[in-house]
């Protein structure tokens, strides 16, 4: 009786035990969660800390390499306002310009070059008509005019054929702003995290 | 079953630290820097304050006047100047780092950061001298190491200006003001501080890896000076091994960041404690106990709890901090006075490259009681306790990226009518209270 008593609980807690060890992992491989700060992550009195970026590398990375080989992409470290690693523009733009443009199948994504090219897309409920849009990211910066979405669209004739046709000028325009949209909220979760 | 609770465990554990092939990374070293350069304007009653009687009523000192001395304080002295001496004074400031970094095969982080400055403030208006110099260790899964002349673990992990704060209302509560300011009798600036960054006593500190948004960090500095046990900084002849500065001085910080939908919250609590040196030759006053003997010092305390909350734009911050301590970091206060305090609320809004903030914050020591020697008369004229309120509003404009604008407005009240912190029997010969206007106009650049 008395072990069974015993026992009970153990198991109970046992079990929890086995339940909590892949959340436990699944916590600690999700990466934040559990993770070592990076030094740029600690308060700091040092004078370069009160001024936004660099002037030499013109994003948050500071210093100029003399000795060693930069393996830090391209040197942000910061919460990715002037690109992350391995992106040659703007990270905020770069993501809310795939975000914007997933609903249509990718051919090519050019980080370096800022380049999002989208393959024929043919709309819901639509038989002859297909849009294409190419996605140009300008700089490092987030700016207002810092992303240029053109449009394709063809028509399909009589014979089956595609055509090129007419696209309304405001419909890049619509998607230059969803992109300068979603750009925003990026960067204003980014900063409720700073 | 205990082998079953030992795999679980050990199954957690492996989880939690688990090792992951890391890529060995060759050291590099960084140069970056920082230069300012800024204009201030400052408006300070300084000179007019010396009537200590006229200034405890509140009123104007009168030209010419001679005093009759208050209690052993200035007697025969003269208002020595009926004007104040504003003025406008430019200002450079810069600072050099030295950044190496590498990374072994096993993921062990390494590296060291140097910072050169030349601070025209300092004694050493015209030569380099290091500010802070440390090495570290960083590991993948058990935290950062660091050893040097580094800022001290609660000063590290608490919770200062972010997102549009940073670069703000003078970019502190003891920001860019006080650089035009002429010290006061104790020779500070300025008292209103967050929790004291040791100095840059040489030190080791530990910081945690971040649990859940928690994280901590401790550090212990044996001496409060940099280097090792020699001379005093600045001194020929006072050696460190004589205990004349504070010992032993611990220091740790606790602090928790995440966010809520689109708001970042961060919150911290710092502590730190040191042992008093044995004495500064303070004198008891008169009528107390210990009266005319040498007191003691009180060992060194300072507690802080700090928030900040970002989003959408804005920012809000806000300390509190506790302690027996004087001036504006670790001083021992002597025997008999009370708990020094700072609070301070700041709040900002950054859109694009333009930002605006404002600060107010207050801080206060405790004068002591007066007594005049022997006893008599001047007990009444008890000085209260000092009290220095600033109000801030700056805006900053980023020009380029590290190359940024700035211009504030502060306006400092110091009511400080004290005795002298070495006889409190005497008034202090330059004790009073002051009302200071700074604006300031500047640029940073930085590389």
């Amino acid at each position: 009786m008395t072990r069974t008593f015993l026992g009970a609980p153990l198991a109970r807690c046992l079990a929890a035990l086995l339940i909590l060890a892949p959340l436990v992992a699944a916590c600690s491989n999700a990466g934040d969660n559990i993770r070592v700060p990076r030094l740029d992550e600690y308060n700091s009195d040092r004078g370069r800390s009160r001024v936004p970026g660099s002037l030499i590398s013109g994003n948050s990375q500071q210093g100029i390499l003399i000795f060693g080989t930069d393996r830090s992409g391209s040197g942000n470290r910061g919460a990715g306002a002037d690109g992350g690693a391995g992106i040659g523009v703007n990270a905020y733009l770069w993501r809310a310009t795939l975000d914007t443009l997933s609903f249509m199948p990718l051919a090519s994504a050019d980080p370096f070059g800022g380049v999002v090219i989208t393959d024929w897309y043919t709309p819901p409920g639509v038989q002859n008509e297909r849009f294409r849009a190419t996605a140009l990211i300008l700089g490092r910066q987030l700016r207002s005019d810092g992303v240029r979405v053109v449009v394709h669209r063809q028509e399909q004739a009589r014979g089956g054929a595609w055509v090129d046709a007419p696209v309304s000028a405001s419909t890049a325009t619509e998607l230059e702003d969803q992109v300068l949209q979603r750009a925003r909220e990026l960067r204003s979760q980014s900063a409720a995290l700073r | 079953m205990r082998k079953i609770l030992l795999g679980t465990t050990a199954v957690v554990g492996a989880a939690l630290i688990g090792s992951v092939a890391h890529a060995q990374t060759a050291p590099t070293v960084r140069v970056a820097g920082y230069i300012e350069f800024s204009m201030g304007y400052v408006s300070d009653s300084i000179d007019d304050a010396r009537d200590l009687t006229a200034v405890a009523n509140g009123g104007p000192p009168a030209t010419g006047v001679v005093l009759p001395g208050v209690g052993g304080g200035i007697p025969g002295s003269t208002a020595t100047r009926s004007y104040s001496r504003d003025k406008i004074d430019f200002r450079s400031d810069m600072e050099i780092s030295v950044i190496v970094g590498g990374k072994a095969a096993n993921g062990l982080e390494y590296g060291a950061e140097i910072e050169l400055q030349m601070d025209a403030n300092n004694t050493s208006a015209t030569a380099v001298d290091t500010d802070e110099m440390w090495m570290y260790l960083r590991s993948p899964t058990l935290g950062t190491l660091q050893m040097g002349d580094q800022d001290s673990a609660a000063d590290q992990i608490r919770v200062g200006f972010g997102g549009p704060l940073a670069t703000v209302a003078g970019f502190g509560y003891s920001g860019a003001w006080d650089e035009f300011v002429a010290p006061n009798s104790d020779g500070t600036r300025y008292l209103l501080t967050t929790i004291n960054d040791g100095s840059d006593a040489t030190k080791i500190i530990y910081l945690s890896p971040s649990f859940f948004g928690f994280d901590f960090g401790v550090s212990y500095a044996p001496n409060a000076d940099e280097g090792e046990n020699f001379l005093r900084p600045g001194s020929t002849t006072a050696l460190q091994r004589d205990r004349a500065t504070i010992r032993n001085e611990w220091s740790a910080g606790i602090r928790y960041r995440g966010s809520f939908g689109n708001i970042g919250v961060a919150a911290s609590f710092g502590a730190m404690r040191a042992d008093a040196q044995e004495s500064n030759g303070v004198i008891a006053p008169v009528g107390v106990a210990n009266s005319n003997v040498v007191v003691g010092l009180q060992d060194v305390t300072q507690y802080e709890a700090a928030v900040l909350v970002t989003g959408y734009g804005f920012g809000v911050s806000a300390f509190y901090n506790w302690g027996n301590f004087g001036g504006t970091t670790r001083t021992p206060l002597r025997n008999g006075l009370d708990t020094s305090t700072n609070i301070g609320i700041a709040a900002g809004y950054g859109t694009g490259a333009f930002s605006i903030g404002a600060l107010w914050g207050q801080s206060e020591r405790d004068n002591g009681s007066f007594l005049a020697a022997g006893g008599g008369s001047a007990a009444t004229a008890n000085p209260s306790d000092r009290k220095q309120t600033i109000i801030s509003v700056g805006v900053g404009y980023s020009l380029a990226p590290g190359l940024f604008l700035f211009a504030n407005y502060t306006n400092v009240d110091d009511k400080n009518i004290s005795n002298s912190t070495s006889n409190p029997t005497a008034w202090a010969a330059t004790g009073r209270s002051r009302d200071i206007d700074v604006f300031v106009l500047g640029t940073r650049l930085t590389f």
